[in-house]
């Protein structure tokens, strides 16, 4: 995977970081199980910090989005190894900021349920073109 | 959690002018800290008397425990130091001066400095004094790191590289001392180097020092609020704390918000709004208004 970050941007770099790794994970770009690159690789590769990749990772590992073997390396999770407590938690996360922006705009609750099964149905289909397209299974 | 560097109230004046006023500031062993100001704030002072190469009038410190005042020779043997300013023996070839410094020291990595002489093409018996500018600075980050210091102090180490050098130098950096769990003091006013590469910064202006704080809290915290509000909100607002500086359009604000900006937010978030952004500060941004902001104080 080619990784980016933009080091003068407002945003902090592990943020960026953590951020490309659960969008790629989340879209099938990393798949389960592929090795991502060591602390040491990616640092240099990106010239940034490796605390700030150790840092990445640290909080990557703990939502289990990806797992270290000792002396392996780093690899993506496989979904069932997520933890059920912390993905409601960041899930239930999510759904707040969504109400708290849905009530500042004044949209009522029908708006906001028919606008989700939208973007939901939309979602699904863009998982199921993907699959169709790179033979990923999902 | 374990200093590398201690400094206590560091004091300095020359001739009557504050130079460094009473300075404390402490870096994580293994962690790189950018030490940013402007140019005569005082950044080269500290770190003369960090590594005791000028005394302080009052204050003192340590680095990997030992006093820069009492133990200025220990501290030296464990420090790698790039000054701002080369002063190397010009007569000398490059392979002379390796000699001549190599004697300084018990520890003495030879496969290091084949290595980045190669990896710099430096050539060995060319003199000093005929090398470009951008060579001897990385001859002189060769003789930093050569005996393994625990900790590197590079005083604006990139003047007179050029980009790609730049990143090269930082990658080297990386890999030989953070990589290695070894501690780094940056000097500089390359804003974008230590951006890159710094886990704390500190600011310093006039001799003083301004704030310490981790790049990511830094990148959090410190954000402008643009918010027009439906209607005129209560002054208490603008007094909460965190805000550093408040500014008005009509009925839209922008508010500068140092810490606290969860809490800030909240409290906006009382009071109806047609809109609320968040605007993001990288470091040039955050640098130039801490300095200004300590002017008008």
């Amino acid at each position: 995977m080619w990784y980016y970050v933009d080091p003068h941007s407002g945003v902090p770099i592990y943020v960026q970081l953590k951020e490309q790794v659960k969008k790629a994970v989340a879209s099938g770009l990393l798949k389960e199980g592929e090795q991502l690159p060591s602390v040491r690789e990616l640092a240099l590769r990106l010239t940034i910090n490796p605390n700030t990749v150790y840092k990445v990772y640290q909080e990557l590992e703990r939502e289990g989005i990806i797992e270290t073997a000792r002396g392996l390396g780093t690899f993506v999770a496989l979904k069932k190894q997520k933890d059920a407590a912390l993905q409601e938690a960041a899930l239930d996360r999510a759904l707040e900021n969504l109400m708290v922006e849905a009530y500042q705009l004044s949209v009522d609750s029908k708006t906001l349920k028919e606008q989700f099964l939208k973007k939901l149905a939309n979602w699904k289909e863009r998982l199921r073109k993907g699959d169709e397209d790179n033979d990923m299974g999902n | 959690m374990t200093w590398a560097i201690e400094l206590d109230g560091l004091t300095k004046s020359f001739r009557g002018k504050m130079a460094v006023e009473n300075l404390s500031l402490n870096v994580e062993a293994g962690s790189i800290l950018g030490f940013l100001g402007q140019n005569g704030a005082g950044k080269t002072t500290t770190i003369k008397m960090m590594l005791g190469l000028l005394r302080p009038d009052s204050g003192g410190g340590r680095i990997l425990g030992k006093s820069i005042t009492g133990e200025s020779l220990q501290v030296l043997r464990k420090v790698g130091y790039v000054a701002e300013v080369q002063q190397m023996y010009g007569y000398m070839s490059v392979n002379e001066i390796l000699n001549f410094s190599r004697q300084f020291y018990s520890r003495w990595n030879s496969a290091l400095i084949k290595r980045y002489l190669d990896f710099f093409s430096l050539p060995s018996k060319e003199k000093i004094k005929n090398l470009s500018k951008g060579m001897k600075t990385q001859l002189a980050l060769i003789l930093a790191m050569a005996h393994e210091p625990e900790v590197l102090v590079l005083d604006e180490p990139s003047s007179g590289l050029d980009p790609i050098n730049r990143q090269e130098f930082l990658r080297i950096i990386l890999d030989e001392i953070s990589l290695q769990g070894k501690t780094v003091f940056l000097s500089s006013h390359q804003l974008h180097d230590v951006e890159r590469v710094a886990d704390k910064v500190a600011f310093i202006n006039q001799g003083r020092l301004l704030d310490v704080r981790s790049m990511d809290n830094l990148k959090t915290t410190v954000k402008k609020i643009r918010v027009v509000f439906q209607r005129e909100p209560g002054s208490s607002l603008f007094s909460q704390p965190g805000i550093t500086e408040v500014s008005r359009e009509g009925s839209a604000y922008l508010i500068a918000v140092e810490e606290n900006l969860e809490g800030i937010l909240a409290e906006i978030k009382k009071y109806p709004y047609f809109t609320l952004d968040i605007i993001d500060q990288n470091l040039e941004e955050i640098f130039i208004e801490k300095v200004r902001g300590d002017r008008h104080e």
